[in-house]
This record gives C-alpha cells, sequence and structure tokens, in this order.
C-alpha cells in the first residue's frame, strides 16, 4: 500500500471491456474462477487504462508490457519484476500469444507482413515496441 | 404537359422524404431483428431489471445503465437547464446588441465543438478536478453530467431564445404600461406566455444528453455497478454499445443491440412528447 503513496483512498480499479484480449488474458491468468468487480471501472484501450493509472495515485490496471512507459509501475509478480527476459524466460508468469489469423493459407501481401514480422528486421521492430518475438518465447 | 411540369418537383421531393422515412425504418428494422432473440430468450423483465451485465457468463441485465442514464441526463438536466434558460433570458431582455451579437454567435459555437474535445477536455480538466477535491476516482456521474450540462446549452439556448423572440410585442408594452417592473414582466408574462417553447426546448436538449456518447465514455467510468453516489463511475445505454461494440459477437451483440432498442424506444417516447408539448402551442 505503501507505494500508492496514498493511504486514506479505496483502491479505484481499471478494468478493459467485456470483450478485449487483454481482459481476457488477465481473467484466465490471474483470476481464475474469481470476477473481477462490477464496480471497477471499465475502459477500451490499454492507453487509457495507463493514462488513467499514470494520473491517479490510488487506481490499479492492467496493460501489455509493450505499453508500460514512466508514467506507470509494472508490479513485481511474486518477487519478479516485468521485464522482456523474465517473460522469455518464463519466471514472469503473465504472458500471451498474439495471434495473426487468416481465412486461408496466407498468400500475397499477407505472406508477405507475416514473413516480415518473422524477419530480423521485424523482430527488432518489436524489441523496440518492447514486446516479446516468437522464438524467443517459444524456447521457454 | 404544363400540369405534369408542375407535379414533378412534388414527386420529386416526395420521394427523396421518402427515402429519408425509408433510412429510420430501415435502421429501426435492423436494430429490433438483431435485439430481439436475446430480449425474448433472457426475458424483457430480466433484461430491463436484472443488475447483472456480464456477458461472457451470460448475463445480461441492464438495470445499472438505464439508472446511469438516468441519474448522468438528470445530473445534466439540473446543472444546464437553469444556466441555459438565464442565458436565453439574458440574450433576449438585458443584452445590448452589441454584446448579444457575440454571445450568440459564441453559444452556436460551442454547438460545432465535437463530442471527443468535450471528452478529452473533461478528462484532463474536470477528471482530477473532481478527483482531487471530492474524491473518488474522478471519473463520474458528476464529471459526465457537468459535460452534458455544457453540451445541451446550446440547444435549449437557442429553441428557448427563438420561443421568447417569438412573443407578440404587446405582452411586454402591456406589462410595462400597467406599471410592472422589468423583472416582474420577464417573471409574471414572458415567460408563462414562453413556457411550452421552453419546455420543448429542455425535452430536446435532454433528448442530446441521452444519446450522447463519445464524450461520455470518456469521463464516466464505465462501471457496470450500480452507482451508490455522484461521485461514482456509472455507465449509460449508449456508453454500453460504445465501448463494448469493438469486439462484441453472438449473444454478446445481440444484447447490444438490444440496449439499442431500449435507447430507441426511450428517446421516442421524449420525442413524442416534446412533439406533443409543441403541437399544443401552436394548435
Amino acid at each position: 500500500m505503501e507505494s500508492t503513496g496514498r493511504q486514506d483512498s479505496k483502491i479505484h480499479v481499471i478494468t478493459r471491456e467485456e470483450g478485449s484480449g487483454t481482459r481476457s488474458a488477465f481473467e484466465i491468468l490471474v483470476m481464475g474462477a474469481a470476477e473481477i468487480t462490477p464496480r471497477a471501472m471499465v475502459q477500451d484501450s490499454n492507453g487509457v487504462v495507463r493514462q488513467l493509472v499514470g494520473d491517479d495515485p490510488a487506481a490499479i490496471g492492467f496493460i501489455s508490457l509493450g505499453l508500460v512507459d514512466e508514467k506507470v509501475k509494472a508490479l513485481e509478480l511474486e518477487g519478479v519484476t516485468a521485464t522482456r527476459d523474465n517473460v522469455i524466460n518464463g519466471s514472469y508468469g503473465l504472458s500471451r500469444p498474439f495471434l495473426f489469423i487468416t481465412l486461408t493459407q496466407p498468400v500475397g501481401q499477407v505472406k508477405q507482413f507475416i514473413d516480415f514480422t518473422l524477419s530480423p528486421e521485424g523482430k527488432e521492430l518489436l524489441d523496440a515496441e518492447g514486446l516479446v518475438t516468437p522464438e524467443e518465447s517459444e524456447t521457454e | 404537359m404544363k400540369n405534369f411540369r408542375e407535379k414533378l418537383p412534388g414527386f420529386g421531393f416526395l420521394l427523396i422524404a421518402c427515402s429519408t422515412l425509408s433510412v429510420l425504418a430501415l435502421i429501426t428494422i435492423f436494430i429490433f431483428i438483431e435485439g430481439v432473440p436475446i430480449i425474448a430468450r433472457v426475458g424483457i423483465f430480466d433484461f430491463i431489471f436484472g443488475m447483472k451485465w456480464a456477458p461472457s457468463q451470460g448475463a445480461f441485465g441492464i438495470f445499472p445503465m438505464i439508472v446511469g442514464t438516468i441519474t448522468v441526463t438528470l445530473g445534466a438536466a439540473i446543472i444546464g437547464i437553469p444556466i441555459a434558460i438565464c442565458c436565453s433570458i439574458f440574450l433576449t431582455e438585458f443584452a445590448p446588441p452589441a454584446v448579444s451579437n457575440v454571445v450568440r454567435p459564441a453559444i452556436q459555437l460551442l454547438a460545432g465543438i465535437p463530442s471527443v474535445v468535450y471528452g478529452f477536455w473533461g478528462l484532463v480538466f474536470v477528471v482530477p478536478l473532481i478527483r482531487n477535491y471530492l474524491g473518488g476516482p474522478g471519473l463520474s456521474i458528476l464529471a459526465g453530467s457537468i459535460i452534458l450540462a455544457i453540451m445541451i446549452l446550446p440547444t435549449i439556448i437557442s429553441i428557448s431564445e427563438v420561443s421568447l423572440l417569438a412573443l407578440p410585442r404587446l405582452y411586454k408594452e402591456g406589462a410595462l404600461s400597467l406599471g410592472a417592473t422589468q423583472w416582474q414582466t420577464i417573471r409574471a408574462v414572458l415567460l408563462p406566455a414562453a413556457k411550452s417553447g421552453i419546455v420543448a426546448a429542455v425535452i430536446l436538449g435532454i433528448g442530446r444528453a441521452i444519446g450522447e456518447t463519445m464524450a461520455v465514455i470518456m469521463v464516466l467510468g464505465n462501471a457496470v455497478a450500480l452507482p451508490q453516489s455522484i461521485l461514482d463511475p456509472a455507465r449509460t445505454l449508449t456508453t454500453n454499445i460504445g465501448i463494448e461494440m469493438g469486439y462484441a459477437s453472438g449473444e454478446h451483440q445481440q444484447a447490444l443491440f438490444a440496449t439499442g432498442i431500449v435507447l430507441l424506444v426511450i428517446i421516442m417516447i421524449l420525442n413524442s412528447i416534446a412533439q406533443f408539448v409543441v403541437r399544443r402551442r401552436n394548435g
């Protein structure tokens, strides 16, 4: 509670809307059978959640690691800090895959795009955005 | 031939008018086709008075959002209506032309500001003020009411001003020549005479408040629980659709259309009341 810097306040819980992928990942990985309180504020993007948590000392929420910046603090999980390395080696347990989905086998520009994401150049971009690239996480 | 030429434009305009109506009909039919099955499955009573909204668990109760819509709109009305009516009285009775010529277009400019700008301003200015001085998370019914109150000002001011200006000069001159002061004239003669126009203005303003989505999403907090105070976050019917439509599918999507049906019915009732009030004045 010390880290909130305001002990007299209720905690302002911020979650994502029903149907959000970040929310369903959080529900599966963290909440299990429990339910996110209906009193929680609901926002419809990672960016707004970050903005609100950054503005309000009593607020807590969840966003993708790639969007964590200096305005907010990512909490430690069982003593493990939220970093790319800890996600890759599996010690930070809250991770989920992003999926490309196509109707058929990818061809043409779609295939080129997917190949680009997996190429060294694409990986560099993903790294720069704080995301974990496929091969690295497969090794876990 | 000449007769035909005379009738042709009338027929053309009729077609265009009908096409507008058909859009309304198509939207209504579509919303009902999408939304009615889920209302039938959940039961109309459980849908409207259900306390729990959790589409992933199959719980579709929109009562907290109906309460949210009513409280936010009521709050906007309480803040906005007195300001708007005073403003229209000022513009018609007190303001010298030099002042009203600046104030009037400025108020109309308010109507031209995109709602997302109101929402953003609310988020960075009103919400922190409420959080720091009144407590709670800041995103709240109060924040939504303040933003909506500002947004409905131009509607209410313009229509009440028009209805005050439309009064025969005789009313005012008669009252003044009987020795009434300016304030007595406004209070006892002009306002009662323009009452139906002002009521219509208020109802249209409220209709605007109920329908507003974007600005409200940004400042209301959108929690699905029943709010306990005006400093609690809440969700309205419109924001329920706006915030969840992006990823909704299947029954969840149907339930959002069903939310739209409830909203449509509420707005239809309000507009009918406004029509009725205006007709009574003219009739």
